[in-house]
């Protein structure tokens, strides 16, 4: 066995496994958790931006689905759409100590933090602008549909029908076309 | 492309529906890349979980790989490297720690431990699954055998007559002990006909300890015991009461023991012997339990080579960075332990832009930036250019050993060695595009032209979806493109079909997961590849929605 996978537990049924049998299932649990928390927290910030919230909260409400995920680790088998059905469920809850002052970014000489300069960028990024100006609910079908979400999954996340999630996001992509075209064409 | 570009409509001043998307995927590319940079995902884990797996910090380098003959300066220079406090722009980017490591990008590391973690897994599960059902299916077989073999089927009828006749035997003595000392008749006849039904009981419990094989219940032997000398003490003192000789009542008591004793007996025996509605369920148990055991082992089956590709995997990534520097087999040995240790450090500089070869076989001319391309395609690609190129070096034995110790820096004959190619596939399609068959006859015509080169052609699927489906998917596309290889004169036994099913997805792009739809063909040469590989091979990166 590669001396690189040292970080990574030891594989069940080699060798070097029956000195260590029961720390096997607990390592490779945290090993799971960690990648899936690497994976997905950007994700669900993303996410999250897309439904209304700003960084601050996004990131709060993330980190917040994040531990609740890992204190169910064992018993979620599909970590992607409960973080999301879960952080949706808790982020109209977030929204009262909303705030972030965009406007001290905006000014000559000062250098936005990292956390701003993602948020800056969702909020002047033409595109993203576009997005933004769509209904709530499309954005979070657009939002889940760019996260490879099929439209069932998508209408389980949000409590919809598939029908519903394909004629939102066809009503969205046909609102963007138009947007991006006109913005195109003012340009 | 610009901003200006994405936006700008066409000639009909539309945005199709594909310039819809890939402006779309680029802004929230860029999005989740903002995102990305401004979080510290280690301190937001250590957090939930206390002690996130850091890497360790990476331990200088052993003495003997150190005193390697002649690139002693170079890697003494690399260990103290290593050892620098890093730079913020080092933990940002940085997961290899010496150029050697330049082709092994650490998500197709990462990617290829968990596949290997989660086999393993599999493979463990599957085995007990295997052993259960095999042991389920061999009691089930037994129990059925035993069965056939203890059945007397010419009398089975007279059997049960005989037990029923027995049963009620039973009764009639009953009720003629109790008669004597209950005047009432119906609580008389009540009181015998449920002695016969525990005697009956009594005959089941027995019957059916000896149908499963188990042990009889020496209790229920007892109580059989109890229950015959019961009825003979009663009719003894039933005739005693009456006033009969003793003799007498002895000798009746005796008959009584006997009738109850044989009717417990015949009962038992009939229900061991005849075929009873548990025979029945117990052929529908062996024929489930059979479909159980053949579902497992080829589940099993599918497991383990699956797994054997993946540590064969691991193995080459081992020993590829001690090979590309083209180490004597007895210094490489060393160092390719030492080498993985000193990966376990972020803490280390940057590297300076490769610009190998397999670098640009791996990000190909669409892909854009190399920090997308790595994230993009690190996972499958660098995996095929571990294997490609360990399997090159080892498989060569006109490889001359080096004279003079070589640089510590990667070592471009690798990677000009390599021919490797990615076919990319629509969401829920295992259908070649046009492009992709350009690409894929080319590879006929290299591998065809190449004696003993074979090719691993390994399926893989996006994440989403349910594992069985992306498994079929990935297999469907491998079989798809050997397919068409077969088919253009390629010997299909020079051909290994992997399919790997969905790939993990932590940390990739959405560009990432589109081209994790694909099939990688990795061939494995023996160095007389008929084509050089500046001759140049085709990339096609037909991406679908």
């Amino acid at each position: 066995m590669d001396d690189a996978t040292t970080s990574v537990p030891e594989i069940p049924g080699s060798p070097d496994k029956a000195a260590t049998p029961a720390q096997e299932p607990a390592d490779v649990s945290t090993i799971e958790y960690s990648l899936s928390y690497q994976a997905e927290k950007p994700r669900l910030i993303r996410y999250l931006l897309h439904c209304g919230a700003s960084y601050q909260t996004a990131e709060d409400v993330a980190q917040r689905a994040l531990e609740e995920l890992h204190k169910k680790w064992a018993t979620v088998d599909k970590p992607g759409p409960w973080l999301r059905k879960v952080a949706t469920r808790k982020l109209p809850r977030s929204r009262v100590s909303d705030e972030y002052p965009l406007e001290d970014h905006d000014q000559p000489g000062t250098m936005p933090d990292p956390a701003s300069a993602a948020e800056i960028l969702f909020e002047k990024d033409t595109v993203l602008s576009a997005i933004r100006r769509l209904p709530l609910k499309q954005r979070k079908v657009f939002a889940l549909h760019f996260d490879r979400y099929e439209a069932t999954e998508i209408a389980e996340i949000l409590q919809m029908t598939p029908v519903a999630v394909r004629q939102n996001l066809a009503r969205a992509r046909a609102r963007l076309k138009d947007l991006l075209t006109s913005e195109g064409a003012d340009k | 492309m610009s901003m200006e570009e994405m936006h700008s409509p066409g000639d009909s001043g539309e945005l199709s529906d594909a310039e819809l998307d890939a402006i779309l995927a680029a802004a929230e590319d860029r999005l989740l890349t903002a995102i990305h940079c401004s979080l510290d995902l280690e301190a937001g884990l250590a957090q939930i979980i206390g002690d996130p797996p850091r890497r360790e910090p990476s331990p200088a380098l052993p003495a003997d790989a150190l005193s390697t003959p002649d690139s002693g300066k170079d890697l003494e220079a690399d260990a103290a490297r290593c050892t620098e406090p890093p730079t913020p722009a080092a933990q940002l980017r940085i997961r290899f720690p010496g150029p050697e490591h330049h082709c092994l990008m650490a998500s197709a590391r990462s990617a290829s431990r968990r596949r290997l973690t989660k086999l393993e897994r599999q493979r463990v599960h599957a085995a007990k699954d295997v052993e259960q059902d095999l042991d389920d299916l061999a009691r089930a077989e037994d129990l059925r055998e035993w069965r056939a073999h203890r059945r007397t089927s010419g009398y089975t009828g007279a059997l049960r007559l005989l037990a029923l006749t027995m049963t009620l035997a039973d009764a009639v003595v009953a009720y003629v002990a109790i008669g004597v000392f209950v005047t009432n008749h119906v609580l008389t006849a009540t009181l015998a006909v449920l002695t016969a039904l525990t005697g009956a009981t009594i005959a089941c419990i027995l019957a059916r300890c000896r149908r499963r094989r188990l042990s009889v219940l020496i209790t229920a032997r007892i109580l059989e015991g109890i229950f015959v000398g019961a009825l003979t003490m009663l009719r003894y003192e039933g005739l005693r009461v009456q006033g009969t000789s003793p003799l007498t009542a002895t000798g009746a008591a005796a008959l009584t023991a006997l009738i109850v004793l044989a009717g417990l007996v015949i009962t038992e025996e009939a229900i061991v012997t005849t075929r009873t509605f548990g025979d029945f369920l117990g052929a529908l148990l062996v024929i489930r339990k059979r479909r159980n055991y053949l579902v497992a082992a080829r589940r099993l089956a599918r497991i383990q080579a699956g797994d054997a590709a993946a540590s064969q995997l691991q193995g080459y990534f081992s020993e590829l960075p001690a090979k590309a520097e083209g180490l004597p087999q007895g210094a490489a040995q060393p160092r390719s332990a030492a080498i993985p240790k000193s990966t376990q450090g972020g803490n280390v500089p940057a590297l300076a832009k490769p610009t190998s070869r397999a670098d640009r076989l791996v990000t190909g001319p669409n892909l854009g930036s190399r920090r997308r391309a790595k994230i993009a395609l690190g996972s499958v690609t660098a995996v095929a250019v571990g294997v490609l190129a360990a399997g090159l070096l080892a498989s060569d034995p006109q490889q001359p050993a080096p004279q003079a110790g070589p640089p510590l820096a990667y070592s471009p004959p690798v990677a000009a060695q390599l021919q490797t190619t990615a076919l990319v596939f629509p969401i829920g399609q295992a259908r070649l595009s046009n492009t992709d068959e350009a690409a894929l006859k080319w590879l006929a015509g290299l591998l065809k032209s190449a004696g003993a080169a074979s090719a691993t052609i390994e399926g893989f699927a996006s994440a989403t979806g349910t594992i069985e489906r992306n498994q079929k998917l990935s297999l469907a596309r491998a079989q798809d493109v050997a397919d068409f290889l077969v088919v253009h004169g390629v010997p299909a036994s020079r051909l290994v079909i992997i399919g790997s099913g969905g790939l993990d997805q932590d940390g990739l792009t959405a560009l990432a997961q589109a081209v994790n739809r694909n099939v990688v063909v990795i061939l494995i040469s023996d160095g007389k590849l008929g084509r050089p590989i500046d001759g140049g091979g085709p990339w096609t990166t037909s991406s679908g929605p």
